[in-house]
């Protein structure tokens, strides 16, 4: 994937995910015939977008413009730990939503294919920072999001 | 690194991975040999690095001075502990002892303290 370019990420997963058909979080979350349970898989995610924003952002994220986006990392990170607090499709929603920002490939593939149909992600970073943009927000708007299906 | 241990997850060791990528990211560790320095520091007391049994008791001795709030434990992680705490007695290898405060920290939301011993056993499968 392209790192930094949310819209081409979205257009990538959305082939790979079309090449797939049939392709779900079974399969990405199963290791050696065991499937991760939720704690897991979400740790699992939060895992490579860590790795991915503290050893590859290199110089593609600018520390400063991509202030809020670490912070709202640093509160995902968190809350993934206290997962029994937050909701899992919300804490799934911001994973695959962090994962087209950073270029990573994405494994909720049935949250990917619910948030495309139900037109949830069109607007990336810089859209969303003039409305104030933090992880409480970003939870808030997919969870109202996901309260209304 | 992290690639690494993302590929071992499981639904026993999620926790402690977790606690480890939070060494290796918050401290910007990217090698074996910084991971091994970062715990030897923890070990060091008056330029000296202590030995294994010396690392376990020092270990044991601050479980056991500063326990740990069990109203943030579930019933189920306070019998986990419980039974930590017993087998830790009862092992006589040290590296059992060490598999064994790891998962007791981890378990206890402290700081991994072994984290170049807990990523080696997780690259071999064996924890």
């Amino acid at each position: 994937m392209t790192k930094n370019n949310f819209f081409e990420n979205i257009k990538y997963e959305s082939t790979n995910l079309n090449l797939s058909s049939g392709f779900d979080n079974d399969l990405s979350f199963s290791i050696n015939g065991e499937k991760l349970e939720i704690p897991a898989q979400l740790t699992r995610e939060k895992i490579k977008i860590l790795g991915e924003f503290t050893f590859g952002e290199g110089e593609n994220f600018d520390f400063i413009k991509y202030n809020d986006f670490r912070h709202c990392i640093d509160k995902f990170s968190s809350a993934v730990d206290e997962c029994e607090y937050y909701e899992p499709e919300v804490l799934k929603k911001i994973a695959v939503y962090l994962e087209l920002e950073l270029g990573i490939n994405i494994s909720f593939t049935d949250t990917f294919s619910r948030m495309l149909a139900n037109n949830e992600l069109t607007e990336d970073y810089e859209q969303m920072k003039d409305k104030n943009f933090s992880f409480e927000n970003l939870y808030q708007k997919y969870q109202g999001q996901t309260l209304r299906r | 690194m992290i690639e690494e241990l993302e590929k071992r997850i499981n639904n026993k060791n999620y926790r402690i991975i977790n606690d480890l990528v939070e060494v290796i990211t918050t401290y910007k560790i990217s090698s074996l040999n910084e991971l091994k320095d970062f715990q030897d520091k923890s070990f060091t007391f008056n330029k000296i690095i202590l030995n294994d049994k010396e690392k376990i008791d020092y270990c044991i001795k601050s479980l056991k001075s500063f326990p740990y709030d069990y109203d943030l434990l579930s019933f189920k992680e306070i019998q986990d502990y419980k039974q930590l705490m017993i087998d830790l007695e009862n092992e006589k290898e040290i590296k059992e002892k060490i598999k064994l405060l790891i998962k007791l920290y981890t378990l206890t939301q402290r700081e991994m303290i072994f984290p170049y011993d807990a990523y080696n056993m997780l690259i071999r499968n064996e924890l």
